[in-house]
């Protein structure tokens, strides 16, 4: 099973991730381009998901055309849902699903947050959304690859 | 696919739209319906900034530049095809999830007779004529969208700006 890290030095927040069981190829090239540090927003029209829009691959290249990876809406997916969206060369977007969902558009799932994190999470999401709808404050993600 | 007819239909939205607002922007931005559940957190904001702006990337932007690269007469109608899905499908999503409903059902349906069209001067027809239109959306955005919506927010001073700016190497390692 793969594994890795999300956590939020600012917040001071942690949570831990493992493989969904799909995609598991394109997990394995986001890992390889760990530890990756980058800004987290908020998703402001489909619901209650992290959104980072930057994540730049600088050390693997991403290089499976989109046709071979599975496909999964945020409305479907369960709450703790790690999707990549339009990963491409070195460059994608990553959302976190951490409460109810309508978004019908079309993501690339690769991980879940364990069960027991998803509290955490949420207190994650809630202070983002704090940040994108009010304070303004820049919170960085990091993910890393750690022993569990 | 009738590409012709998709075209004439296009071209008589597009007409209209020069002197009346287009459906998609009355029922957004000036009567701020949306499809139901969109808007996180039950706000407006979200369909406003990120469908405008989606909407603005889908046409006047990434058709703009489609239709550009097709002065190019050796780009075929395939690369035509393969620039529309890899650039157009993330926009054409947000465009749609933010009830720019019938801006979504005209490009969908412009890209599905493009994927069975084979004469380049034929696509860069169709391809004109839903140009001609995201851009008329493009102009009667910029009128109707809620500009007094940035004061809800508290403006950065200058310093806050630096402050920002001094971060900015945050954003990825």
């Amino acid at each position: 099973m793969l594994h890795f890290t999300m956590r939020w030095p600012g917040l001071g927040l942690s949570v831990a991730c493992e493989s969904c069981g799909e995609n598991e190829e394109a997990l394995r090239i986001f890992m390889d381009n760990m530890p990756i540090k980058t800004v987290q927003g908020h998703e402001m029209v489909g619901g209650w998901m992290l959104r980072d829009r930057s994540v730049v691959m600088n050390q693997r290249f991403f290089d499976i055309p989109a046709s071979k990876l599975s496909l999964e809406t945020m409305k479907d997916a369960p709450v703790g849902r790690i999707s990549m969206l339009f990963p491409q060369g070195r460059m994608t977007e990553l959302l976190v699903k951490y409460d109810n969902c309508d978004d019908f558009r079309s993501y690339v799932p690769v991980a879940k947050v364990a069960e027991q994190d998803l509290e955490t999470l949420k207190e994650a999401g809630r202070l983002q959304w704090r940040s994108a709808t009010r304070s303004k404050e820049v919170i960085a993600v990091e993910f890393v690859v750690e022993d569990h | 696919m009738d590409w012709k007819a998709l075209k004439k239909e296009i071209e008589d939205i597009a007409a209209a739209s020069v002197e009346n607002c287009p459906e998609d922007i009355l029922r957004v931005f000036e009567y701020e319906i949306a499809p139901e559940g969109c808007g996180t957190g039950g706000l407006m904001l979200g369909p406003w900034y990120e469908g405008a702006t989606a909407s603005r990337y889908l046409i006047p932007y990434y058709m703009y530049n489609i239709v550009k690269l097709t002065k190019d007469l050796n780009l075929s109608v395939e690369r035509i095809r393969q620039h529309m899905r890899l650039t157009m499908t993330k926009a054409l999503g947000t465009a749609e999830l933010s009830g720019m409903l019938v801006l979504a059902d005209l490009t969908r349906r412009t890209m599905a007779c493009v994927d069975e069209m084979e004469n380049r001067e034929e696509v860069l027809e169709l391809l004109n004529a839903l140009y001609l239109y995201g851009s008329s959306i493009n102009a009667w955005q910029n009128y109707r969208v809620k500009w007094g919506l940035n004061q809800a927010f508290v403006i950065p001073t200058g310093h806050e700006l630096v402050e920002m700016g001094k971060r900015a190497e945050e954003s990825y390692i």
